[in-house]
């Protein structure tokens, strides 16, 4: 058990420390939880933790609330991959957007447990590249955003959660078999850098650390915002933001408390300061239910990264999953809008790509341990939108996500696929498995009369880890909803802090950038004082 | 002691993966008997060897788990997944023109309805029904052993506290 673990476990559930801080739990609160604090903060995740921290370090009375369940990471790390999907991720991982136009169907993952999307990372941390600051300064107005201006942020952060670089005995052959590969072909290779102490390469990051070694906010912020008084409160749905006088003074939702889990006694929390870090795919929810936020603009920008995997058969055993999750990526390509990185996905869901029904199924399913990947994110232009289904018309809690991908990135989606199958035949691979559904391996004379380029986009499998700006950042009210420093336009004392605010996609995997942006906001509003 | 409505795994399978349901959870249900029947028959279709179909006893054990997943994963995990099964049962008979439901066909025409409908335009649907079952299946250590996964990142858990 990690240090930080411990002192997570010192905490039991329920229990209050000497400060008022501790963890608890909604469902087993009976009647109704009302609660009264400085900031009260929905959503436990990488901005949510992060705030929680800064503030409650600073002496602010925090409560945190959280949909999910408290999974302490101990246990995470024992469970099943099944058991982790169904405990911790949003919808068994089985969330789809709508697709419009020549689009694919995205699979979008989230968190929904404490600490959120950041307890199911690859530990991949990337800076906010600057280019893209540059890009915000000069085409969004938010000229205060400079590399000098975030370096203080990416500091702390990342010195708060560890993050190393992946020594190169640490990857997968699976990975060094890509990197050689795509070496030969002219792409240059660099080292990843993650967010780990002491990982010891058992590739799992996405289920849960065995070793406590993924320095999630779960380790490495929450337990510090509760040893300052902060209480974390894990099955508190929150369905509303209130506001008197237009000023926020508060959130009111349901403890998930009912038989079946489902939401019963209600939770309202009386505060100064209301702070929104539901991810992107929630927080226009909170503010579209609550009548709050440019109703031109909220909801409306979502960006995904849409992500495409290569897997390549070799003749020798791979047995990807052996080494750090994600050790490398590449960036050659950004330039196109295109991103590689390393991943390993459990056998089972490499059992579920691979074509074929009953003995065809079978043997090739026997090839799972021959079998190395590597995937290419597209840097989009967005083209997703949240919408709200009213109850009377059968809408529940989630959403509906539309996403009409543009022509520039549908085209880019050929280069990305093919530039992955070359570097895998550079180094031999027998025949590679294009994520098109129902299409078996192809050799190299195969994969050129794949027509990728013209190819329905529904047929292509595409997976979204970073849903981000359906709330945006921006310099007038007219076209986003935030200012620089996440305050809602238009409402006193009302703050969103996650990805829904980060004005464009980054190009890069976002948990980084988002806690850079977060710890930047938590600082202004110190600075601005609890009755600024 | 596990809960009463534990999943067991039969008792030959040395490392049984047994979960425990949180009390409050209890009242969640998994999935219909219809739906149940009609997932086991994509299983036994899809999960055949040179050998013939996978044991009753297996089937069982993926039924049960696939039944306290989806009792956990949230109604939207379920609703997807049977929306995938309602078109398995309805379409995929019709593909090799033969009337559905899915789960009377025999066990050879079901593996070549579903291959059918995984190379038609609709073969998201099998592909979502085919990512959970493989996903609890190669779980099995009996399974993990055939595709070459010594489950080093496989969790060890028996049997899981309540999670609150
Ligand atoms: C499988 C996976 C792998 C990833 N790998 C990487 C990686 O390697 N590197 C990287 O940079 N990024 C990675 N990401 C992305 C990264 O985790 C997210 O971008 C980041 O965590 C987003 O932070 P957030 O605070 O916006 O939202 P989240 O971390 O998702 O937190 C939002 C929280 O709010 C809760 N919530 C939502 N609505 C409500 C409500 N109404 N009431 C109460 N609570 C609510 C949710 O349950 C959730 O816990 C990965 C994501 C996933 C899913
Ligand atoms: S690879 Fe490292 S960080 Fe990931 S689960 Fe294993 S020990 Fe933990």
């Amino acid at each position: 058990m990690s240090a930080s673990d411990a002192k997570r476990a010192k905490h039991e559930i329920g229990e209050t420390n000497a400060k008022g801080g501790g963890y608890f739990s909604a469902r087993d609160h009976q009647g109704k939880l009302e609660l009264d604090c400085d900031v009260v903060v929905v959503g436990s995740g990488a901005s949510g933790a992060v705030v929680a921290t800064e503030l409650a370090e600073s002496g602010w009375r925090v409560i945190v609330l959280e949909e999910g369940a408290n999974v302490p990471s101990a246990l995470h790390g024992q469970m099943r991959q099944s058991e982790s999907l169904r405990h911790a991720w949003r919808d068994g991982a089985m969330v789809m957007t709508v697709p419009l136009g020549d689009s694919p169907a995205i699979n979008v993952t989230m968190g929904k447990c404490v600490g959120g999307s950041s307890v199911l990372t690859g530990g991949v941390c990337f800076r906010i590249p600057g280019a893209v600051l540059k890009h915000w300064r000069e085409e969004l107005g938010l000229t205060r955003l400079t590399e000098r201006e975030m370096e203080p942020f990416h500091q702390h952060v990342e010195r708060a959660i560890h993050v190393e670089e992946v020594p190169a005995e640490m990857r997968s052959r699976g990975t060094n078999l890509f990197w050689e590969g795509a070496t030969r072909i002219g792409l240059e290779m660099k080292p990843m850098r993650r967010n780990t102490k002491g990982c010891e390469g058992c590739g799992r990051c996405n289920f849960g650390c065995p070793h406590g070694a993924k320095m999630s906010v779960d380790l490495s912020y929450l337990p510090r915002a509760v040893e300052h008084g902060a209480q974390v409160w894990s099955h508190a749905l929150i369905e509303k933001i209130l506001v008197k006088n237009g000023r926020a003074v508060g959130v009111r939702g349901r403890a998930l408390n009912r038989e079946g889990g489902n939401p019963g006694d209600t939770i309202e929390v009386r505060a100064k300061r209301v702070v929104v870090a539901a991810g992107a795919w929630h927080t226009p929810v909170l503010l579209m239910d609550s009548g709050l936020g440019n109703p031109r603009m909220v909801g409306k920008k979502l960006t995904l990264h849409p992500a495409f995997r290569v897997i390549a058969r070799f003749d020798e055993p791979v047995q990807g999953w052996k080494g750090a999750l994600q050790s490398a990526y590449s960036d050659s390509l950004e330039h196109l809008g295109i991103t590689y990185t390393g991943l390993h996905i459990p056998s089972g869901v490499l059992g579920a790509t691979m074509p074929g029904v009953g003995v065809e199924h079978t043997n090739n399913a026997k090839h799972i341990d021959h079998l190395a990947m590597f995937g290419g994110l597209l840097h989009d232009e967005g083209g997703g939108e949240i919408h709200r289904v009213p109850r009377w018309l059968g809408g529940g809690r989630e959403p509906i996500v539309t996403y009409r991908m543009s022509e520039r990135d549908r085209a880019k989606i050929g280069i990305n696929l093919r530039t992955m199958a070359r570097a895998f035949f550079a180094v031999g691979a027998r025949e590679v498995y294009l994520p098109v559904l129902g299409l078996r391996g192809v050799d190299a004379d195969g994969l050129a009369r794949v027509p990728l380029e013209t190819l329905p986009a529904r047929n292509f499998e595409c997976a979204s880890q970073h849903p981000l700006g359906s709330a945006t950042m921006g310099s007038t009210e007219k076209r986003s909803v935030v200012d620089d420093e996440g305050r809602v336009w238009g409402v006193g004392g009302l703050h969103l802090a996650d990805g829904s605010v980060v004005p464009t996609s980054l190009g890069v995997n976002p948990q980084l950038s988002i806690m850079t942006m977060a710890t930047r906001m938590a600082w202004r509003m110190r600075e601005r004082g609890v009755d600024a | 002691m596990p809960a009463e409505n534990a999943v067991k795994a039969p008792a030959s399978y040395e490392d049984p993966p047994v979960l425990d349901l949180p009390d409050r959870v209890r009242g969640r249900s998994g999935l219909a008997p219809r739906q149940r029947e009609t997932a086991r028959a994509v299983a036994e279709a899809l999960f055949a060897t040179e050998a013939g179909p996978p044991d009753g006893a297996r089937l069982d054990w993926l039924c049960e788990d696939l039944d306290h997943f989806f009792a956990h994963a949230g109604e939207r995990a379920k609703l997807t997944f049977v929306l995938c099964l309602l078109a398995i049962a309805v379409l995929a008979p019709l593909m090799i023109l033969r009337l559905p439901p899915f789960r009377r066909l025999s066990r050879a025409h079901r593996a070549h309805a579903l291959e059918r409908f995984e190379q038609s335009p609709l073969a998201l649907a099998v592909f979502g029904a085919k990512a959970v079952l493989c996903i609890l299946w190669y779980e099995h250590p009996a399974s993990r052993a055939q595709i070459g996964d010594d489950g080093q990142c496989m969790g060890r858990s028996k049997q899981l506290e309540v999670i609150r």
